[in-house]
């Protein structure tokens, strides 16, 4: 009976997904519509669609499970997702973005910072990166939805994967930006009533909230010697500071996501498709409250898993998944709270996985699509790009669900966050391309075309290399560095044949985000770049800025 | 309360203080288009010639 009534919600949800879909598919009549839903998006549904592709499974199981590992001081990445991610991103950049997107006309982020710069040159290597690079992310989120749908349903986790990434890829491809954001609002709405449901069940299980974080501050004599060795000083606790679990938690699991989130690609088209200033306020105080009640949520309920893992099979949560972090939030869902409960939170992480997901393959459609091979390579066809884009978007999801099939395959159970650092890699390699010419682009007269472009390949290069050759997890999966150097990362020397992390006071150079070096340094090749080169002239100036 | 880190407090703190000031945001400025909205059909008009063109 469970099962029926189980089948009979996903069908509904997949049901009303549809039915927005295909609404979409029938108000798309325009590239505009299809790019940026007929730039007259209604607030809750700009507001809404922006925090569920902001907020994907990445951030409840990857980074929940990240939370049960590391303890509370998680708690800052809400602080900065909501602060950041939100307020500054809408006030600061949302505006003027919307602003300058409808002086120049544009339809895709490249294609904003292609007119602003007047370079065809910098449009077409920013859609290169988000094609290269944002499957990466993609892959993420779909393995993390993957991973609970395959326990849930009982397939396996590459059928599951198959399964979910066709769902996705039907509504996406027909429906256009309209379709992915009528869509985004349902699916947020869902995950605030689930990710609520998960708070109150958690503390009800715990025997409430005082009770709760009581047990869980006396876990604090469980810590492994292994984790408390690297800095762990109890869940309710911030990782000591300067120690290696410090920087994997601030230097790269935190910084590429708070920063990054400014000027990721999927997101920033969303501020130009609504009509006026207005729907981007009212969005303000809707995206900070979304994003409170989901990622704030995660993050709380993380560790708290380790107190019921420990109540009933006497292991810590990182033990009791068998080091795969990411099933430590499907696993508490399946074993702890009630059946009802893991059909809700089924369609609550399907909510957030096709949301974000469909943000990711749209944009990844429309950069090889609209500014590619459209606007960089001028192969228009009779459909004006759509058809180029809607192949581009297929073209990513086979790439991204080969990585996905992959990445489990190579680091599925070998403790890594694969989830969460495959999303804040995005996230920091988004800073170090594209922020200091966007920022550029919307407040500053003195930046570049040479400045612009120059700083993002600086800032691509510089974290590519950072990723390969410096940064420890990434280096030491891609084995370059052990193949041309003899050790698994440059941030690590060997003496007497023993490991040793190469260090400057506090920084341990291993553990430090690639966007922490990427960004000064295209920040500082722009900055030096326009300073020598041609200004644009005060028309076009004038043109951008409105005066 | 007393079992939690000052460090992981001040994080809960500042999450619902930066909820508090989207909110507030929001609120006081739920009305406010931002200055006059130039006409979409002439800055695409304009938005067509050949000046604004990517070279």
């Amino acid at each position: 009976m469970e099962q029926i009534i189980m089948l009979v919600l996903v069908f509904a949800y997949l049901g009303v997904v549809g039915f927005l879909g295909w609404r979409g598919y029938h108000g798309t009549r325009s590239v505009t519509d299809y790019l940026l839903g007929g730039r007259n998006t209604h607030p809750y549904v700009m507001a809404m669609s922006y925090g569920a592709t902001f907020i994907s499974t990445s951030a409840i199981v990857g980074f929940g499970g990240v939370a049960a590992v590391y303890g509370m001081g998680l708690m800052w990445l809400t602080f900065t997702n909501i602060f950041i991610g939100i307020f500054i991103a809408f006030v600061f950049f949302g505006m003027p973005t919307r602003r300058l997107g409808l002086r120049l006309d544009a339809h895709t982020f490249p294609e904003l910072l292609g007119r602003r710069y007047q370079s065809r040159a910098i449009q077409g290597t920013a859609a290169s990166i988000i094609f290269i690079f944002m499957p990466l992310y993609a892959s993420a989120v779909l393995m993390s939805a993957s991973k609970y749908f395959a326990q849930h349903i009982g397939l396996s986790y590459e059928a599951a994967l198959l399964l979910f990434a066709a769902i996705v890829a039907i509504y996406v491809i027909l429906g256009g930006l309209k379709g992915v954001m009528y869509t985004d609002a349902f699916q947020a709405s869902v995950m605030v009533v689930g990710m609520l449901a998960l708070l109150g069940l958690t503390y009800y299980n715990l025997g409430g909230f005082s009770n709760a974080y009581h047990k869980l501050a006396e876990m604090q004599s469980l810590v492994p010697a292994k984790l408390a060795a690297q800095g762990h000083q109890g869940w309710t606790h911030f990782p000591a500071f300067g120690s290696v679990m410090w920087w994997n938690l601030v230097g790269t699991i935190m910084v590429g996501v708070s920063i990054g989130v400014l000027a990721q690609p999927q997101l920033v088209v969303r501020y130009m498709t609504v009509k006026s200033e207005l729907e981007l306020n009212r969005a303000v105080a809707l995206g900070g409250l979304f994003i409170l009640l989901t990622v704030g949520i995660a993050y709380i309920v993380g560790p708290l898993t380790n107190v019921h893992f420990q109540e009933s099979i006497g292991k810590i949560s990182i033990a009791a998944a068998g080091g795969d972090v990411e099933r430590i939030i499907p696993m508490y869902v399946t074993q702890a709270l009630p059946h009802w409960f893991g059909t809700l939170f089924l369609v609550t992480l399907l909510s957030a996985a096709m949301s974000t997901l469909s943000g990711q393959f749209h944009t990844i459609g429309t950069s090889i699509g609209r500014d590619l091979m459209d606007q960089t390579l001028g192969r228009t066809g009779r459909s004006g790009g759509m058809r180029i884009a809607r192949l581009g978007m297929t073209l990513g999801i086979v790439f991204s669900v080969w990585l996905g099939l992959q990445l489990e395959h190579k680091l599925g159970k070998t403790g890594t966050e694969i989830v969460a650092r495959g999303t804040s890699l995005f996230f920091g390699l988004c800073a170090s391309a594209f922020l200091p010419m966007y920022a550029g682009a919307l407040w500053s007269r003195a930046i570049t075309r040479a400045g612009a472009l120059a700083g993002m390949i600086a800032g691509v290069l510089t974290s590519v290399f950072w990723m390969v050759f410096m940064q420890e997890k990434i280096s030491t999966s891609l084995l370059l560095c052990q193949k041309l150097f003899g050790v698994r990362s440059l941030g690590i020397k060997l003496e007497d044949g023993a490991e040793v992390i190469r260090h400057s006071g506090p920084v341990l150079w291993a553990y430090v985000d690639p966007a922490l070096i990427g960004l000064p340094v295209a920040v500082i090749v722009t900055l030096l770049v326009s300073a020598r080169t041609a200004k644009f002239s005060t028309s076009h100036l004038a043109r951008c800025f409105g005066r | 309360m007393e079992h939690i880190s000052l460090a992981v407090l001040m994080g809960f703190a500042l999450s619902l203080l930066a909820t508090l000031t989207c909110v507030l945001w929001g609120c006081l400025r739920w009305n406010r288009v931002g200055g006059p909205d130039e006409p979409v059909e002439a800055i695409t008009t304009w938005a067509a010639g050949e000046e604004s063109k990517p070279k």
